[in-house]
């Protein structure tokens, strides 16, 4: 794998911990621990979080069909599963690069 | 014009084939490996977390994350380091600026999704058992050297210092699992050669 994937990543999950940050300090103030409670926190999070995750995947040549499937991977292991997001998008990424290679 | 249609198109043709991902037949065996890995581990984690809940008792994993971190905490040099826990988790650090250490800052789903790959990418052998176990305790291991650091980061340095380390450190959790899938070619090829 070339240092420039691996920085990619990296910079990927910088930028989504950058949301996750403000949208903790969020739950922090409401008093809450469900994100439901900040119903347009979360949906503007979520959006942000998608369209990076979309930015990655494109970056990363990966095609648009490849895409949806992963980000609903993703959101089904964060939804469903209270997984981590990002780490569903690397995974799916991840496979697709290492049959590629 | 001619081209902004071509392109238009092209993309129109890529949505309809949404589908297509799943005609890829070791794509789509992928998809269906992990969540099946995924479902499977989490209903067993969750009936684990019930059975304590009924038993009125913190999970063990949350305990031991808390008290190794809170050993690493004082071994870095924070005094009168507390360290008390309830049924809903654990507080880490000196009176007034402790962590509160919640069952979901235990690691343990992060360490389920990674397993959830070895077994989706590699299927249910001895390598990848032999990969979730390792990979479980490196997970583990960064999350104590995360809790026990942002401990020590809470008693010394502001807020924004906190913060800042806080999510570059959770980047960082993440990039070591995605170095453990790198090593995955090479460990199934050293247990294979073993075997």
């Amino acid at each position: 794998m070339s240092l420039k994937s691996i920085f990619h990543v990296f910079i990927y999950l910088v930028l989504h911990q950058a949301a996750s940050g403000p949208m903790g300090y969020l739950l922090h103030i409401n008093n809450t621990r469900d994100f439901f409670d900040i119903p347009i926190a979360l949906a503007v999070g979520t959006t942000y979080k998608i369209i990076l995750a979309v930015v990655f995947l494109k970056i990363q040549k990966i095609q648009l069909i490849y895409i949806l499937p992963i980000i609903g991977l993703a959101l089904i292991t964060r939804i469903v599963f209270h997984g981590p997001f990002p780490i569903a998008i690397i995974a799916g990424w991840f496979y697709l690069y290492t049959r590629k290679e | 014009m001619n081209n902004n249609q071509s392109n238009s198109n092209q993309k129109g043709k890529q949505l309809r084939d949404f589908g297509a991902a799943f005609s890829d037949k070791g794509f789509r065996d992928f998809i269906i490996r992990f969540l099946s890995t995924l479902i499977i581990l989490t209903l067993i984690y969750e009936a684990y977390l019930w059975f304590t809940e009924q038993q009125r008792e913190l999970d063990w994993v949350t305990y031991k994350v808390s008290e190794l971190s809170h050993a690493l905490a004082t071994a870095l040099g924070v005094a009168n380091c507390e360290f008390s826990c309830f049924m809903d988790g654990c507080r880490i650090g000196v009176e007034g600026r402790m962590i509160n250490v919640i069952e979901g800052c235990n690691g343990l789903m992060l360490a389920l999704v990674y397993a959830s790959y070895i077994v989706g990418s590699g299927g249910v052998n001895t390598s990848s058992l032999v990969q979730v176990i390792v990979g479980i305790i490196v997970v583990q291991f960064f999350n104590v050297l995360r809790i026990g650091m942002l401990v020590v980061l809470q008693d010394i340095g502001g807020d924004a210092y906190f913060y800042f380390v806080k999510y570059i450190f959770n980047a960082l959790i993440y990039l070591s699992i995605l170095f453990l899938w790198i090593l995955k070619p090479y460990v199934d090829k050293a247990l294979n050669r073993q075997q």
